[in-house]
């Protein structure tokens, strides 16, 4: 094998290495741990290296690959976010409210991926209970743009795609409820898919909001993307959102729509101009571009801002301190409520208690209608409009984000400046749909830009196919 | 804006506790977001249904079967035990001690 470093490899490659035995797995995982040691001091995209299990995990997928047991992961070392479990590895949620907690199961893709031989060299760090857009909001610290070390990597997955954009793994996973998987890809320089909602289990997530929440792979390009969402995807008994659905691919001829919406004001120039040449490559290889319209697009943040912290609201009221996560010394507490109270307000970090409130706030007689219930029929109104965009196109195109990867410390004052961050992928998880974000060219200072592809209700297959050839072309270019 | 008052009601209804030098940065910046969200006021929804969810309607059922854990798993992330049990603080008590 000439390639000197391991670490460069995608999945496709390094599977083929193995296979081949130009490598063995320990020598992979061996080169992995060594380039976390030297570089994860600077980009802190970890949380917890585990180096050990990992050594474990190698020696066991060397096995298999011995016996001829191979899967398309096996033996490829990976990360995995912080808000997924994995037995017995600490996981924190990036909150001081599990520093403690030990994972007592396995999630269901960890299952998944522990069957084919995978092994996992850590976990990753990310915004408390994800709930952020730049890993800013992690209890521990923030993670760093491996492309430029003063710019955030992006959020909540953020610790994920600094991974793998450093190399630091060869793929990792994610969670996406309002754009944690496709905005950190598109900071990083790589590529992120959040599957449709229900094509992959979430037992096993610590859960945000859960009628959005979905777990997803941060990878170096498309094909990655694929194999690990093949890895994962299906239904799962522990997860009755999660269904075995035929994902569909019949492509004639190549419709793309570019929605007039999405380029607005308050899009950035220099992202502009990327999305643009994307467009015109497509219409190179000979796809009909279709300008479309989705006129709802203008309240999608305002919706998700309601949805979404009223189901934290929810989710997190379980964090009382008594069966896990404890902050607080027993002496602090004489009766059982300021053992909620001392945990709660001692665990949480500013932001997710701002949404707990926002959420408990919409949630409360007098405002319930005002507020929850308006937003369920706006998002009603969202899904719609992409259903009427499917029926003329394949897949919609537009940017990741409007911005450009922007400083740590920049927008951390401003709540609504950060929420905007997520304006253009927040509306993929009202409607529930699959959306890919790629590279797709870079600033003039050199940062990475993204290109968003939507896609509808289960047609990854598609979407993914799409995706790749543009990825072909740009990179050739 | 939204009241002192108001925060700290929501505060309790969330079970969180609110030191005094923080109300003013709450408010703001929850106000700040209740102003956002305020857009959808400007749409007519009044015959539109709601969207609470995206799964499939119907139900999804398994077999009630037991299956083998080990108890230590749960028990070790307990914060208090007693005899493998769970232990917590006075649940009774007057509000005024």
């Amino acid at each position: 094998m000439k390639t000197t470093d391991l670490t460069k490899l995608t999945i496709a490659e390094a599977s083929a290495g193995l296979k081949n035995g130009d490598f063995t797995s320990v020598e992979l995982t061996k080169a992995f741990l060594d380039k976390i040691k030297e570089k994860d001091k600077e980009i802190n995209a970890y949380i917890t290296v585990t180096s050990e299990t990992a050594m474990e995990q190698a020696k066991h997928a060397d096995e298999m690959i011995k016996n001829k047991e191979i899967y398309p992961l096996t033996g490829i070392p990976c990360a995995i976010k912080d808000n997924i479990l994995i037995k017995g590895v600490k996981c924190t949620a990036g909150s001081k409210f599990l520093e403690n907690y030990i994972a007592t199961y396995n999630a269901t893709v960890i299952e998944k991926l522990e069957k084919m031989g995978a092994v996992f060299l850590g976990k990753t760090n990310l915004d408390e209970f994800a709930m952020g857009s730049s890993c800013e909001n992690s209890a521990f610290f923030p993670t760093k743009n491996p492309r430029d070390l003063e710019r955030v990597p992006g959020g909540s997955s953020g610790g994920s795609a600094a991974a793998v954009a450093a190399d630091m793994c060869v793929y990792a996973l994610g969670s996406d409820t309002g754009g944690s998987i496709r905005q950190p890809a598109s900071f990083c320089g790589i590529a992120g898919l959040k599957p449709t909602y229900g094509a992959v289990s979430r037992y096993g997530l610590i859960a945000y909001a859960s009628s959005l929440d979905q777990i997803g792979p941060l990878t170096k390009n498309v094909t990655d993307a694929k194999i690990v969402f093949d890895a994962i995807k299906g239904s799962d008994p522990m997860d009755s959102t999660s269904i075995n659905s035929e994902i569909k691919n019949n492509l004639d001829k190549l419709r793309i729509g570019v929605p007039k919406e999405y380029f607005a004001e308050g899009l950035d120039k220099e992202v502009e101009k990327a999305i643009k040449e994307a467009i015109d490559i497509y219409k190179e290889l000979g796809a009909e571009i279709v300008e479309i319209s989705l006129p709802m697009s203008e309240y999608a943040l305002a919706c998700y801002y309601i949805i979404a912290p009223a189901e934290a609201s929810a989710n997190l009221a379980r964090f009382d301190g008594l069966r896990y996560g404890k902050t607080i010394k027993d002496e602090e507490a004489e009766k059982i409520i300021d053992i909620y109270l001392k945990n709660r307000t001692n665990g949480f970090g500013k932001e997710v208690k701002k949404r707990i409130m926002l959420g408990t706030y919409t949630l409360s007689s007098g405002y319930y209608d005002a507020y929850y219930k308006k937003a369920l029929k706006a998002r009603t109104l969202i899904k719609q409009d992409f259903e009427k965009a499917f029926e003329k196109v394949d897949v919609i195109l537009g940017p990741v984000a409007p911005c450009l990867p922007f400083k740590i410390g920049e927008k951390s004052d401003d709540p609504m400046s950060m929420y905007l961050a997520d304006i253009y992928t927040v509306s993929v998880n009202l409607a529930g749909l699959p959306g890919i974000s790629i590279p797709c060219g870079k600033s003039e200072s050199g940062l990475p830009i993204g290109m968003h592809l939507i896609g509808a209700p289960f047609e990854e297959e598609k979407l993914l196919s799409i995706a790749s050839l543009f990825e072909k072309k740009y990179d050739n270019k | 804006m939204i009241s002192e008052e108001e925060i700290r009601n929501i505060a309790k209804l969330s079970y969180l506790e609110i030191k005094d030098e923080e109300i003013d940065e709450i408010r703001n910046k929850f106000s700040s977001i209740l102003e956002y969200v305020k857009k959808l006021q400007e749409l007519d929804v009044s015959d539109i249904a709601e969207t609470a969810n995206l799964s499939k309607t119907e139900n999804v059922f398994r077999g009630d079967v037991a299956k083998e854990k080990d108890p230590e798993d749960l028990l070790s992330a307990l914060s208090r035990k007693k005899d493998n049990y769970m232990q917590v603080k006075k649940i009774l008590y007057n509000e005024d001690n």
